[in-house]
């Protein structure tokens, strides 16, 4: 058995149990502590909560975009063909009684809007072409999409066809007259013309077959059956703007820079150790993103980013890398201008929203004592990074070219600076970082519009 | 807990430091406690183990070894020690150098033996009993030196 020693004895005995009260301010900073970590834990929780919820919202949006049909398969404000199916029954009824030329005619004009509205006392556009009377459905000659055009246009009234759906249809607009309508298509030239006039969207689609034309001859609207809209539609306001969606993906390279500021005095010789001691290298990101363009060329852009750098420490003789990784979602919106040949040029702005910022590696501990180890993944290690670092600015400008007709290249060069520090408030050094780089991806258009009012 | 900290700390406000971590870790893991020992001894632990984890590395290295084989303290009376204040033992173990208050601390009054004091601090045991025997030689001559100034 081994018997104590008597200087050890003599030290247990009087110090084990020893106890001297702690002073009271002690137990407020312990409070304090807590209290700071709680508020801290609940920050956390909720920004996971609001990063889970939207990021899936982004991903149920875009997964909505992937698998919803097309609009030109999806028309749930347009009533259906048959509607012309029972025009063109009640109009070859009328034409067993009814001397042929007294039928009324249906009439699709040329026209924007507003020459839509100038020409709707007494428009007298001229058809290029007519298809003889009969059943319109069995006439090959008469894209389906035009039907649909003409059927919806009959259906709630409107004088003028949005332009997308014009554009499929072959038409560009439609004019009512006290129930009498000529249906004329557009020529090729006044196509062109029509192209021409909507390039601000970035890929026009017109593919219709060129040269048929038609004139649907049936009764007067008010003795169709009409079908009834869906109670919402009184409330929107009857103005088809498509916006058409691309999925991106983009890897490029980052120049990166940053700033040390000694938040006191006294952290200045610190500061310039650190500033000596540590070489920020160049990095890399990649981004993958959904877009919605606009007819008129306004952009709005979201998705996911990943980037990555490194610096080199040399100190104390050694040499060591750290490594620091960031996670944002970018929010941003831009205009984009395709008036350049087959070339598109975009400016884009806005937010990116980190999600996570992770480090790992070690610097030279304020104390200058020696390297300490400030990994986010190690317990106990020096809290000096934070972990989410807000908002940072974004900006970019980009030139895409065409791969095909539903890809394109695009290269992004970009600006992105973090106007908080990277480093906590309580940390020695206020770091900021900054970054600028060029990105090289492809976009994809994705065969899906998206509507915002729909008539 | 306080004087606990008090034993491994350099000074009062250092002491006062680790009190404050030992007891936010104590207060985020009180539900890890599963009350199969007493509730100080756990607190205990803790304490001692977010004050090693303070402790410079370095305090343990260059030792020369063998130097256990050397204790000689039949020159002081056990009965000089009894004469201290609680305060004085304090003081004396502080001026102890960083690794010898270490090792005296977790052996001859936490208990702990020297393979345990091995693992904790990542040393070899020769190492702990090395630095045991020069706390007990150092703390030895302090009291030595007290005891002659009062004489």
């Amino acid at each position: 058995m081994n018997q104590r020693h008597p200087i050890d004895q003599v030290f247990q005995d009087r110090l084990q149990h020893h106890e001297l009260e702690p002073p009271m301010h002690l137990f407020d900073k312990i409070d304090a502590q807590r209290q700071a970590a709680q508020g801290q834990e609940q920050r956390k929780k909720r920004w996971i909560y609001w990063s889970a919820t939207a990021l899936l919202l982004l991903l149920g949006t875009a997964l909505w975009f992937w698998v919803a049909p097309n609009d030109d398969q999806l028309d749930l404000f347009s009533p259906s063909i048959e509607h012309l199916v029972v025009a063109e029954k009640a109009q070859k009824s009328a034409d067993q009684s009814t001397p042929a030329g007294s039928a009324t005619e249906h009439q699709v004009v040329s026209a924007t809007s507003d020459q839509a509205s100038r020409n709707a006392p007494s428009a007298q556009n001229e058809p290029v072409a007519r298809l003889p009377k009969g059943d319109i459905l069995q006439n090959k000659a008469l894209p389906e999409a035009q039907l649909r055009t003409v059927s919806s246009a009959l259906n709630t009234g409107q004088n003028t066809l949005d332009v997308d759906g014009a554009k499929l249809a072959g038409v560009e607009s439609i004019k009512t007259e006290a129930g009498s309508f000529t249906i004329t298509e557009v020529p090729s030239q006044t196509q062109n013309l029509a192209t021409e006039a909507s390039e601000t969207q970035t890929e026009a689609e017109i593919n219709r077959p060129l040269g048929t034309w038609a004139t649907i001859t049936t009764k007067a609207p008010q003795a169709l059956e009409m079908q009834p809209l869906p109670v919402f539609a009184p409330l929107i306001k009857p103005k088809q703007r498509g916006w058409r969606v691309y999925g991106e993906g983009f890897a490029g390279f980052d120049f990166n820079g940053r700033s040390l500021e000694a938040r006191a005095p006294e952290f200045e010789t610190y500061r310039e150790a650190r500033q000596n001691a540590e070489n920020i290298q160049d990095g890399f990101s990649s981004n993958l993103r959904f877009s919605m363009i606009s007819i008129d060329g306004f952009a709005v852009r979201s998705g996911i980013r990943y980037a990555a750098y490194a610096e080199v420490v040399q100190l104390q003789g050694k040499e060591w890398t750290n490594r620091f990784r960031s996670v944002d979602i970018p929010m941003l919106l831009g205009y984009e201008n395709n008036r350049i040949g087959q070339l598109t040029l975009s400016a884009n702005a806005g937010v990116l929203l980190n999600m996570a910022f992770n480090q790992e590696g070690q610097f030279l501990a304020p104390d200058l004592s020696g390297p300490v180890e400030f990994s986010s993944k190690t317990p106990d290690s020096y809290p000096a990074y934070r972990n989410r670092l807000g908002l940072a600015y974004y900006g970019s400008v980009a030139l895409s070219a065409p791969l095909s007709p539903t890809l394109r290249v695009v290269i992004e060069p970009y600006i992105l600076r973090r106007p908080s520090s990277i480093t906590y408030a309580d940390y020695a050094i206020d770091q900021r970082n900054w970054n600028q780089g060029i990105q090289i991806g492809i976009r994809k258009k994705i065969n899906k519009y998206i509507y915002f009012a729909k008539p | 807990m306080l004087v606990v900290c008090m034993r491994y700390a350099r000074h009062q406000m250092e002491a006062e430091d680790l009190l404050q971590d030992a007891f936010i870790k104590v207060f985020d893991h009180l539900a890890q406690f599963q009350n199969k020992g007493s509730l100080e001894g756990w607190i205990r632990r803790i304490v001692v183990n977010t004050a090693l984890k303070n402790i410079d590395r370095k305090s343990f290295t260059h030792e020369q070894y063998g130097m256990e084989i050397r204790e000689d303290f039949s020159s002081t009376d056990p009965g000089v020690y009894a004469q201290l204040g609680e305060a004085e033992l304090l003081k004396l173990i502080a001026q102890l150098p960083e690794g010898y208050k270490v090792v005296f601390n977790l052996y001859a009054i936490e208990g702990y033996n020297h393979a345990e004091i091995a693992e904790l601090l990542g040393v070899q045991e020769s190492t702990s009993r090395s630095q045991l025997v020069k706390a007990r030689k150092m703390l030895q001559s302090m009291v030595e030196h007290l005891q002659s100034i009062a004489v």
